[in-house]
């Protein structure tokens, strides 16, 4: 392993200039390290410089007022799967935290770190996506906030620029009755990564679904959102057939690609049976009667 | 120290002795040795699969600022030697790479950061070679991988061996039903938690001190020494707490390699395996297509089996043989078959060297033939229990590979676990279970040796036990410890025999030049075989103690009892071990009180036709049933509880017995389901990583229940016969016949992983998943 610096700035202002000051040498923010210290030992990137982030307390942190939830970037996927806020306002959160890697790996790894790795598997990501999260970054030259979905652009690619880090990421807590459901397939229970991720969140009206959003993970070149099967949706019933087009909607959506651990055939499959189940999930979780998968 | 009544140590559950100093990390293994002056070692591995070398640079290496050694083939004894077909170098002396991983070059350096760029600066000139990574294509392929052989056998042909007892013909002519199917296994790796270190301290007197992880340090003493063209006293083996090897760590190329190193750069050197090298270049359990075909009666009568298998050798030897015969000789002798033909072709490919991995070849063919038993049982419309209890070997049979079983449970572990797993319905669906969620029961038996001949002459082991005035009781023998409990249980029989309590008893450390010569640990031998060859030794140091406690007082020796680590006399004499000890060494000019034990393999035929006949002196036996529930949309199996019977004859320390059960069962679901090399058309592995090769979590197991069946072995100490195999070889069959019972479904390939399982259910029942 390349030998490297580590610095250790404590206020946002201090990190930026450090991330803008590399004078030529690779420079890189350091969350919790779970990605990008397995990548420096695996010679896959060599940067002299990693500025650590994690004592900066204004990037850490879970707010919730009335509607809004607030995360820091740098928030532990531990505290957000333990958080007591986010069990009573939004369970689907905790509950994806709980499924990334092990209590170790949970115990290291931050929010903003796992969504800036930009892995197409990242466990955080589908959820948030339905949660129609946005996203701060902030450089040297300033502020600059934008749809979550925005942020990715390929396998490990942002859009954000070098020495720009997220600083936050927020959603609103969508009115009404609503549920949401996300379920993370791999062969194993636990240290483990997504073969395919879907995550579902229904808005309930009555027994109609006001509006059904999804979201795929590991299935395309970034995690995505899948508006076919979305407007499908909108409005209807949670009949056997809708639920069972919305799956098969989704499983047209994806592009997933052939690798060690599934081909691209069975992922497709996958999306459709997990979508299924997911909606009717998110349906049952948002007090609705029936939709049970087909 | 666990407090029991002193001659109660045998049947204690007692932890194991170094359970404190591993539980609080301070635990010294190979890895953790530091020696003065001890540099770091790496090693440049091939990037092709099959290659030549066409030209090799060094010189810029040489260059790097403390660099001490940079070794190439060129600075290599020209000695091909391997572990039984002489198949290899330390480092291609012949130009050759053969699998990706192979090692080409080597470097010694004063740090980490100079190893690695000295590394990056040999340049190797390759010419790609055509690739061979399927077996059957292999066996009729013009590339050679190795030199043709010379007995003119087919290329690629690195071994080839058949068994014919009986008479197969005459067997499936009385059969009334004949099955025949094909089954494959995977390419699993050992997956220890310590990956390899090794040791190499070159002395100012022309020796080498190799300290390495491996099972059998005698047989490698003397390799190495051939191998680096030394005499074999010239070569000491030592080792330190090993993390775990389960066959993985028996051979390795830096026990060779430090050595090379040490020995050039005149300081010592240590190697230590990434987790990638762990994973990606060292030995995995070889992977084989098994035909198999069975005749039986209409009643279920088993009469006559035949297979043919085709193992993938891997790049270079080592065991594999040895493997091969294993998987021919072994499975067959649960039941009472007529008339056996086996026959097996291993063939050299050109990926990662396979290698022992707990069981030997027995995991394999057991899959095969316990799932054909499933099978069978399905077509003649029995129960799969009803057909193994009608075939089951008995104590006082011989079978038909010609094995004299002296004790057998085999029955009773039937029993035992069909009863407590509630076959054959099992439990109902679990809440939270997924959508038609289907559960079935599997059950698979094993048979496996304690001890086999590895050396034509004789099989046996030999210890010595010595009592000294301070009180301490030391045992020496030849066999290491993997982290697997054997020094504990040399310790408990040891403690058992002299009624002295534990933590006055110790095992000497091992070391080449101070233990008595050993085979090795494998074979699940060491409790049954170290173990006897201890308790004797033991028996030996009383009978002496006895003598002289006699000849101190003048009285008959007939006259004295022992008891609780002292002599007695009727008036109420005593004198205890240690003051014995003290007597011999004022007496002798200080010697020590020695007692002195061996095992030779009661009952074993040492005179008969190798490798076959009666080749253990006892013999283990098993049964698992595993419950499992199947997603057949998604095809996951997930493996709920598996109840393990095993007749160890006789459980030395239970709370130990029940743990390598645990152990055992939890990798054979790893073999089931989750574990398993993938190779790409180039013959890259391509799990290098805990994060792609599944070994299965602690979240992943089952819940286990070992039931522990004593049948009591004439010849095994106090009875006992080995556990540390036998706890994984059924598993994986146990598994794949509950999900067939689950599903309707056989699948005949390993493991059982949710793609598989979902393509076999799919092409039955059609359409996406459901």
């Amino acid at each position: 392993m390349k030998r490297f610096q580590v610095l250790v700035p404590t206020s946002l202002e201090e990190a930026l200039a450090m991330l803008a000051g590399g004078g030529g040498e690779e420079t890189l923010p350091l969350a919790g390290g779970t990605d990008i210290l397995v990548r420096v030992k695996q010679g896959k990137r060599a940067p002299t410089r990693l500025v650590s982030l994690t004592g900066i307390p204004e990037l850490v942190g879970i707010a919730v007022q009335s509607d809004e939830v607030r995360l820091g970037a740098l928030t532990r996927i531990r505290d957000i799967e333990r958080s007591v806020l986010l069990h009573g306002s939004v369970p689907l959160l905790p509950y994806a935290a709980s499924l990334l890697g092990s209590w170790q790996v949970r115990d290291l790894a931050t929010v903003g770190g796992n969504l800036a790795n930009a892995a197409p598997s990242a466990d955080m990501a589908p959820p948030l996506l339905v949660l129609e999260a946005r996203v701060k970054a902030q450089g040297v030259t300033g502020v600059r906030g934008f749809p979550l979905e925005a942020l990715f652009r390929g396998p490990g690619r942002t859009c954000l620029e070098p020495g720009e880090i997220l600083t936050d990421i927020s959603f609103r807590i969508p009115a009404g009755d609503w549920g949401a459901a996300y379920i993370k397939f791999s062969p194993r229970r636990a240290m483990d990564i997504a073969v395919v991720g879907v995550a579902a969140l229904v808005r309930r009206e009555g027994d109609i679904i006001r509006e059904g959003r999804l979201a795929l993970g590991a299935v395309a070149p970034t995690p995505i959102r899948v508006e076919e099967a979305e407007a499908l949706m909108a409005g209807q019933a949670p009949r056997p057939e809708v639920l069972r087009e919305a799956a098969r909607l989704a499983a047209v959506a994806c592009h997933p690609i052939d690798d060690v651990r599934a081909s691209a055939e069975y992922r497709r499959c996958l999306v459709e049976v997990l979508t299924m189940r997911a909606l009717s999930e998110a349906w049952r979780n948002s007090g609705g009667e029936g939709g049970e998968p087909a | 120290m666990p407090a029991f009544e002193v001659g109660t140590a045998v049947g204690s559950r007692t932890p194991l002795l170094e359970a404190r100093e591993k539980v609080c990390g301070r635990t010294i293994y190979i890895s953790d040795l530091k020696l003065p002056g001890m540099l770091v070692g790496k090693v440049l591995r091939s990037p092709l699969a099959h290659g030549r070398i066409v030209s090799i640079d060094a010189s810029r290496a040489w260059r790097v600022p403390g660099v001490k050694a940079v070794v190439t083939g060129s600075d290599c004894p020209p000695v091909r030697w391997g572990g039984m077909v002489p198949d290899q170098y330390i480092l291609p002396v012949d130009g050759r790479v053969r699998f990706v991983g192979d090692e080409v070059a080597a470097v010694a350096a004063t740090s980490e950061d100079s190893a690695r760029e000295a590394l990056a600066l040999i340049d190797v000139e390759y010419e790609e070679l055509p690739v061979l990574l399927d077996p059957q294509e292999a066996l009729s392929s013009p590339v050679e991988i190795h030199a043709r052989t010379e007995d003119g056998a087919s290329p690629n042909l690195a071994f080839r061996h058949r068994v014919v007892l009986g008479d197969p013909e005459a067997g499936f002519r009385e059969s009334e039903m004949v099955i025949e199917r094909t089954y494959r296994t995977s390419y699993q790796n050992a997956g220890y938690l310590e990956p390899v270190a090794c040791v190499a301290e070159p002395d100012g007197r022309g020796r080498l001190t190799v300290w390495c992880p491996t099972h059998d340090p005698f047989a490698k003493k003397a390799t190495i020494a051939r191998a680096l063209g030394l005499e074999p006293h010239q070569v000491r083996v030592r080792q330190a707490a090993i993390g775990g090897s389960f066959g993985g760590k028996i051979h390795h190329k830096s026990y060779f390699l430090a050595g090379l190193l040490a020995l050039r750069a005149g300081q010592p050197v240590r190697l230590l395996d990434s987790r990638e090298e762990a994973l990606g270049v060292t030995y995995p359990r070889m992977a084989m297509e098994i035909r198999l075909r069975v005749g039986c009666k209409r009643d279920g009568t088993l009469l006559v089996k035949e297979a043919f298998i085709v193992a993938d050798n891997g790049a270079y030897s080592n065991s594999a043989p040895a493997i091969l015969l294993v998987a021919l000789d072994t499975a067959d002798n649960m039941y009472r078959f007529r008339h056996v033909r086996n026959e097996g072709l291993l063939v050299y490919t050109n990926k990662v060297p396979s290698g022992p991995v707990r069981g030997y070849g027995n995991p394999q063919h057991t899959f095969a033939l316990e799932s054909l038993i499933d099978e069978l049982a399905g077509e003649l419309g029995m129960d799969p229990v009803e057909l193994r209890l009608r075939n089951a070997v008995e104590s006082g049979e011989v079978t038909v590979h010609g094995w004299r079983i002296t004790s057998c449970g085999l029955r009773e572990c039937i029993q035992e676990t069909v009863q407590r797993a509630g076959w054959p319905g099992g439990r109902a669906t679990e809440e939270g279970a997924p959508p038609a969620a289907r559960r079935g029961l599997g059950i698979a038996c094993c048979v496996h040796k304690s001890g086999a001949r590895k050396d034509p002459r004789y099989e046996g082991s030999a210890a010595e036990v010595r009592a000294t005035a301070d009180g301490l009781v030391t045992v020496y023998c030849g066999e290491p410890e993997l982290g697997e409990g054997a020094r504990t249980v040399w310790a408990l029989i040891t403690a058992q025999e002299l009624g002295v309590s534990l933590e006055r008893i110790q095992v000497a450390p091992f070391d080449t030049d101070n233990v008595p010569y050993g085979f090795g640990t494998w074979a699940s031998r060491v409790t049954t075989m170290v173990g006897k060859a201890v308790q004797l030794a033991a028996q030996d140091l009383k009978r002496r103690a006895l003598a002289l406690a006699a000849d101190t007082w003048g009285v008959p020796a007939a006259s004295l009892y022992w008891e609780a680590g002292e002599v007695w006399y009727g008036d109420g004499r005593r004198l205890t071990l240690a003051q014995l000890a003290e007597v011999e060494q004022v007496r002798r000019g200080g010697q020590a009180l020695l007692g002195r034990g061996e095992c030779l393999g009661e009952g074993m035929d040492l005179q008969g036709a190798q490798p076959f006949g009666n080749l253990s002196m006892a013999y283990s036996f098993s049964a698992h049933v595993a419950e499992v529930e199947v997603d057949p949309a998604t095809g996951l199996v997930t493996v709920q509880r598996v109840v393990a019977a095993h007749d160890l004859g006789r459980a030395i320390n239970p709370l130990m017995a029940e743990g390598q059960i645990e152990g055992g069962v939890v990798q054979g679901v790893g073999y089931g389901v989750f574990e398993g090399l993938s190779f790409d058309e180039r013959g890259r592995v391509q799990n290098t990583t805990f994060l792609d090769y599944k070994l299965a979590t602690a979240a992943d197991a089952p819940a286990v229940e070992p039931v522990l069946v004593e049948s009591g072995d004439p010849f095994g100490p106090f009875g006992a016969k080995g556990l540390a195999e036998p706890a994984l070889v059924p598993t994986a069959a146990a598994v794949a016949n509950a999900v067939a019972a689950a599903t309707g479904v056989r699948i005949r390939e390993l493991p059982l992983t949710p793609e598989r399982v979902w393509r076999a259910l799919r092409s039955r029942e059609g359409g996406c998943g459901r």
